[in-house]
C-alpha cells in the first residue's frame, strides 16, 4: 500500500514538471507517502566567495516545496536561519562526498540537540523534530531534499534510508526534466516565430544569449550583434535601452513579476529601426529550478520581400500576372515602379490592378496594402516552404 | 531475464524524456535485461506510421518487411494477443498461439522465422485511455518466454506508462508554446492531433470559431459545403502518416463567409516545431481573417516614431486603408487638419505615400498589436 502511495505521488510530481503550480500538492502527497510532513528541493551549492550560503540565482522561496514547508521557509530566509545551520554545515559535506541519505542522528547527538538553537527555536517551534535529507548530483551540482517529520511521526530510522535513497533517481530526473521542459518550450516558440518570419533570441538567467532562430541570425551584424554572449546595439542610445531590457531579463524570477520595460527601438544607420520586445514569460514555463529564460522578439521595420505569388493566387484566385503585380503593390511599391520592375506598360498594370481590386474586394491601393498585410505571416511561411528552408 | 540489468534499462528509458533520440539505445538496454534481441512500442490501436516510430537497429529489417509484406492489418499476435494485453499485464506466445498453429500462421511460420525472431512477449500499459504494447522479441537460441519471466517484465509496465504519458504531455506542451508564440503575433491557431481532432486553440483562434468555421465532435468544420470539402481535404492531407516528409506545404484553403471576406486556413506540420517522438500530433492550423485590419496601438506609434497623440490616431486609422476623407470624418477633424497631420506622420515615419505608410504599419501591427506595456 505504502509503495503504491509513493508511486502515485511520484506521478503527481512528474506532472508538476509540466504544471509547476501543482508542486506544493504533489510534494505534500510524496511527504505523506513517506509518513513525513514536509519536503523541499534545496539547491546545495553555496557560493564559496560569499558568507551567505544561499544561491542568489536560485531563490529558495521559488524552489518546489510541499505546501506545509512554505511558511517555515519564509521565516528561514527572512531571519537568516540558514547561517551557521548544523544540518547544512554537517550534512552538506556528507552529500558532497557521495552519501545519498543523511539522517538527523548522523548530524547531532541526542545530548547536543537539546542545546542546538536552530533545532529548538526553529524546527521544534514549528513542530518538526524529525529530519532526513536525500542528496544527489544534477550536472555536477549537488541538490538536497530535506524531509521533515512532525511530533507524531517521530524520527527517521536507519532502516528507512534505502526507501528514501530509492527516490533520488526520480528527484534528479525531475530537475533535469524541468530544465529540459523550459528549454523545449522556448525552442518551440522560437521555431514557430521563425516560421512566421519573426526573429527571436533566447536569453538565459544571466541575460546571456542562449540561442536564436534563423530569422534572428540573419539580422545579426545589421546594427545589432552578440558580443561576448551579450546582445548589443551599434547605436549608443539604443544600446543603453537594450541593456535596460536585458537587466530586466536577468533580474531573476522574483523581480520578474514586474512588467518588462516597453519595447526597445534599435536605430540603424541608413535603414529602418528594429523593435525588440520581451515575450510574456507566462508562455514560457517554469523557472522553478532557477533556469529562467526569456525570449526576445525582434521586428525589422525595413521592407521585406514581396509576398509569394502562389499564396496570392490561391487566396484570391488571381492570375499569375495579377499576383506578380499585387505582390509588389502589397509591399508598398508605386504602380509605375512595379510596372517598370515587371517590364509591363503602365496601362497593362492599370488593367491588371483593376482585376486585382475586383477579386480582392478593394478599390484603392492603400486598402489593398492593408488587406495584403494580413498575409504577411503566411508569406514568410510559404516563402520558407518553397525555398526548402523548412527544418 | 536479468533482474540486475532492469534498473539500468529503466534509467535508460527515463533518460529518453530528456533526449528522445536515445530511444533505440533504451530499447537495446531493455532487450539486454529481458534476454531478448530487441523491443519496440506499438499503439495497440494499430495507428500511426509504424516505421517512423523509434525502433532499435536490431528490429529495423523485420519491421520493414512487416510493413512491406502487408502484416500491419494481418498480424496474428495483434489480433489475438493485444485484446488480452491489459494494463500492467504481460502476454507471451504460449498464452495465445497453440504450437500447431505456429506452422499455419504466415507471420510466425514465415516472417519471424526468416528473421530468426520467433518468440514474443507483449508488455501492456494504458496511456490516457489508449492501450500500448512494448513488443519484446527473442531469437531461436534465446527461446520462448515463460510465465516467471513475464512476471519480471510486468514490473516495467508502470514505468513505461509514466514515460510515454510524460513524453506525450511534453509534446502537447511544446505545441502549446508554439500556439502562444502565434498568439503574440496575433495569429489565430489550432492544434490538430493525428486523428484530425482539434487539441488546442489559442485565444485568437477561439475567437474565430463561430458559425462559418466551428468545431463538431472535436473536428474543425466549415458551414459552406465547398469550403468544408476543401478543409477536410487539407486536414486529411496533413494528418496522413508521413505527411511531414512531403516537401511543399499544402496550399491554404479559403473558407467562404456570407457577406464577409473569407478566412484562409493553412496547415504547418508539427515535425520540426516540437519533438513528437510518438507522433501524437499532426499539424498547427494557422487561420487568417481577411476581414481583420489589425493596427499597431497608438502608444507604440508614439514611442516608436515620436508621433503626437493626434498624429498617432490619424496614422492608426489610415493603417486600415481608409482614405484621408474617411479618416478625417471618422476622427471629426477638418480635412486640412488631417492633411497637415499626415504630412507630419510621413516625415516622422520616413514614408511618402499612404500605401507605403500602410505597408510599414502592417509590418508593425503583426508584431506589437498585442503588446500593451
Amino acid at each position: 500500500v505504502e509503495q503504491t502511495q509513493i508511486e502515485l505521488a511520484l506521478d503527481a510530481c512528474y506532472d508538476a514538471i509540466l504544471a509547476p503550480e501543482t508542486w506544493p500538492q504533489a510534494l505534500h502527497a510524496l511527504a505523506r507517502a513517506l509518513d513525513a510532513a514536509a519536503m523541499i528541493f534545496y539547491p546545495a551549492n553555496p557560493d564559496e566567495s560569499s558568507s551567505d550560503p544561499l544561491d542568489p540565482n536560485r531563490p529558495l522561496q521559488q524552489s518546489p516545496m510541499s505546501s506545509e514547508y512554505l511558511p517555515l521557509i519564509d521565516e528561514y530566509v527572512r531571519d537568516q536561519w540558514y547561517l551557521g545551520h548544523y544540518r547544512a554545515e554537517r550534512g552538506r559535506p556528507l552529500l558532497q562526498a557521495g552519501r545519498s541519505v543523511v539522517l538527523e542522528h548522523d548530524l547531532a547527538s541526542d545530548e547536543e540537540r537539546k542545546t542546538l538553537r536552530v533545532y529548538n527555536e526553529l524546527y521544534l517551534r514549528w513542530g518538526y523534530p524529525g529530519f532526513a535529507m536525500t542528496g544527489f548530483r544534477v550536472d555536477g551540482q549537488v541538490w538536497a531534499v530535506p524531509i521533515l517529520r512532525a511530533e507524531a511521526q517521530g524520527h527517521f530510522t536507519r532502516e528507512e534510508a534505502p526507501r528514501l535513497a530509492a527516490l533520488n533517481p526520480h528527484l534528479a530526473r525531475m530537475i533535469r526534466l524541468s530544465e529540459r521542459f523550459a528549454l523545449g518550450q522556448a525552442s518551440a516558440q522560437m521555431a514557430m516565430l521563425d516560421r512566421l518570419g519573426c526573429a527571436a533570441v533566447l536569453l538565459d538567467r544571466s541575460g546571456h544569449v542562449r540561442g536564436m532562430n534563423r530569422q534572428a541570425d540573419a539580422l545579426m551584424g545589421e546594427g545589432i550583434a552578440v558580443c561576448r554572449g551579450v546582445l548589443r546595439a551599434a547605436d549608443a542610445p539604443s544600446d543603453r535601452d537594450l541593456r535596460r531590457l536585458l537587466e530586466w531579463a536577468g533580474s531573476g524570477p522574483l523581480s520578474r513579476s514586474a512588467p518588462p520595460p516597453r519595447h526597445v527601438v534599435v536605430q540603424r544607420a541608413g535603414r529602418r529601426a528594429l523593435v525588440v520586445e520581451a515575450l510574456p514569460v507566462a508562455g514560457l514555463a517554469a523557472d522553478c529550478f532557477g533556469q529562467a529564460c526569456v525570449l526576445l522578439a525582434i521586428t525589422d521595420l525595413e521592407a521585406r520581400s514581396p509576398l509569394p505569388e502562389a499564396l496570392l493566387r490561391s487566396a484570391f484566385g488571381l492570375t499569375a500576372a495579377e499576383a506578380r503585380l499585387a505582390a509588389r503593390l502589397g509591399a508598398g511599391e508605386r504602380l509605375e515602379d512595379a510596372a517598370g520592375a515587371l517590364g509591363i506598360t503602365k496601362n497593362t498594370a492599370r488593367v491588371q490592378l483593376r482585376a486585382v481590386f475586383a477579386k480582392t474586394g478593394t478599390s484603392r491601393q492603400p486598402e489593398l496594402v492593408a488587406l495584403l498585410a494580413r498575409l504577411g505571416a503566411s508569406g514568410d511561411l510559404h516563402a520558407a516552404g518553397t525555398s526548402g528552408g523548412r527544418p | 531475464v536479468r533482474p540486475d540489468a532492469f534498473e539500468a534499462a529503466l534509467d535508460a528509458c527515463y533518460d529518453t524524456l530528456a533526449a528522445p533520440e536515445t530511444w533505440p539505445a533504451a530499447f537495446e538496454a531493455v532487450a539486454r535485461a529481458a534476454g531478448a534481441v530487441g523491443c519496440m512500442f506499438r499503439r495497440a490501436s494499430g495507428e500511426g506510421a509504424l516505421l517512423e516510430h523509434p525502433m532499435p537497429a536490431s528490429l529495423q529489417d523485420l519491421m520493414t518487411d512487416y510493413v512491406r509484406e502487408g502484416y500491419v492489418g494481418n498480424d496474428y499476435r495483434a489480433q489475438v494477443g493485444w485484446p488480452l494485453v491489459r494494463r500492467d499485464l504481460v502476454v507471451i506466445d504460449h498464452d495465445i498461439v497453440p504450437d500447431e498453429a505456429r506452422r499455419t500462421v504466415p507471420l510466425l511460420a514465415d516472417l519471424h522465422v526468416r528473421h530468426d525472431l520467433p518468440w514474443w512477449a507483449g508488455i501492456g500499459f494504458v496511456v490516457d485511455g489508449h492501450p500500448w504494447v512494448l513488443s519484446v522479441l527473442r531469437n531461436g537460441r534465446q527461446g520462448p518466454f515463460d510465465r516467471g519471466e513475464a512476471r519480471h517484465l510486468a514490473r516495467l509496465a508502470p514505468h513505461l506508462r509514466r514515460i510515454v504519458s510524460f513524453a506525450e504531455k511534453l509534446t502537447v506542451a511544446g505545441a502549446g508554446a508554439s500556439l502562444a508564440a502565434m498568439e503574440h503575433l496575433g495569429a489565430p491557431a489550432l492544434l490538430l492531433d493525428r486523428r484530425g481532432t482539434v487539441r488546442l486553440a489559442n485565444p485568437a483562434g477561439e475567437t474565430l470559431l463561430g458559425c462559418s468555421l466551428g468545431l463538431a465532435g472535436g473536428r474543425l468544420r466549415a458551414a459552406h459545403p465547398d469550403s468544408d470539402r476543401r478543409l477536410q481535404g487539407l486536414i486529411a492531407a496533413v494528418c496522413h502518416p508521413g505527411a511531414a516528409r512531403s516537401s511543399p506545404l499544402p496550399a491554404p484553403v479559403a473558407i467562404e463567409r456570407a457577406g464577409q471576406r473569407p478566412l484562409l486556413v493553412e496547415a504547418m506540420p508539427v515535425a520540426g516545431l516540437v519533438a513528437d517522438v510518438f507522433q501524437s500530433l499532426a499539424a498547427v492550423l494557422h487561420i487568417v481573417d481577411l476581414e481583420a485590419r489589425p493596427v499597431p496601438p497608438e502608444d507604440a506609434l508614439r514611442s516608436l516614431f515620436g508621433l503626437t497623440r493626434a498624429e498617432a490616431r490619424l496614422a492608426s486609422t489610415m493603417a486600415t486603408g481608409a482614405s484621408l476623407e474617411e479618416t478625417a470624418g471618422a476622427l471629426c477633424i477638418a480635412k486640412d487638419t488631417a492633411r497637415v497631420q499626415l504630412r507630419a506622420v510621413f516625415a516622422k515615419t520616413g514614408t511618402g505615400r499612404q500605401a507605403e505608410l500602410v505597408s510599414l504599419l502592417g509590418r508593425l501591427a503583426r508584431r506589437v498589436a498585442h503588446y500593451r506595456g
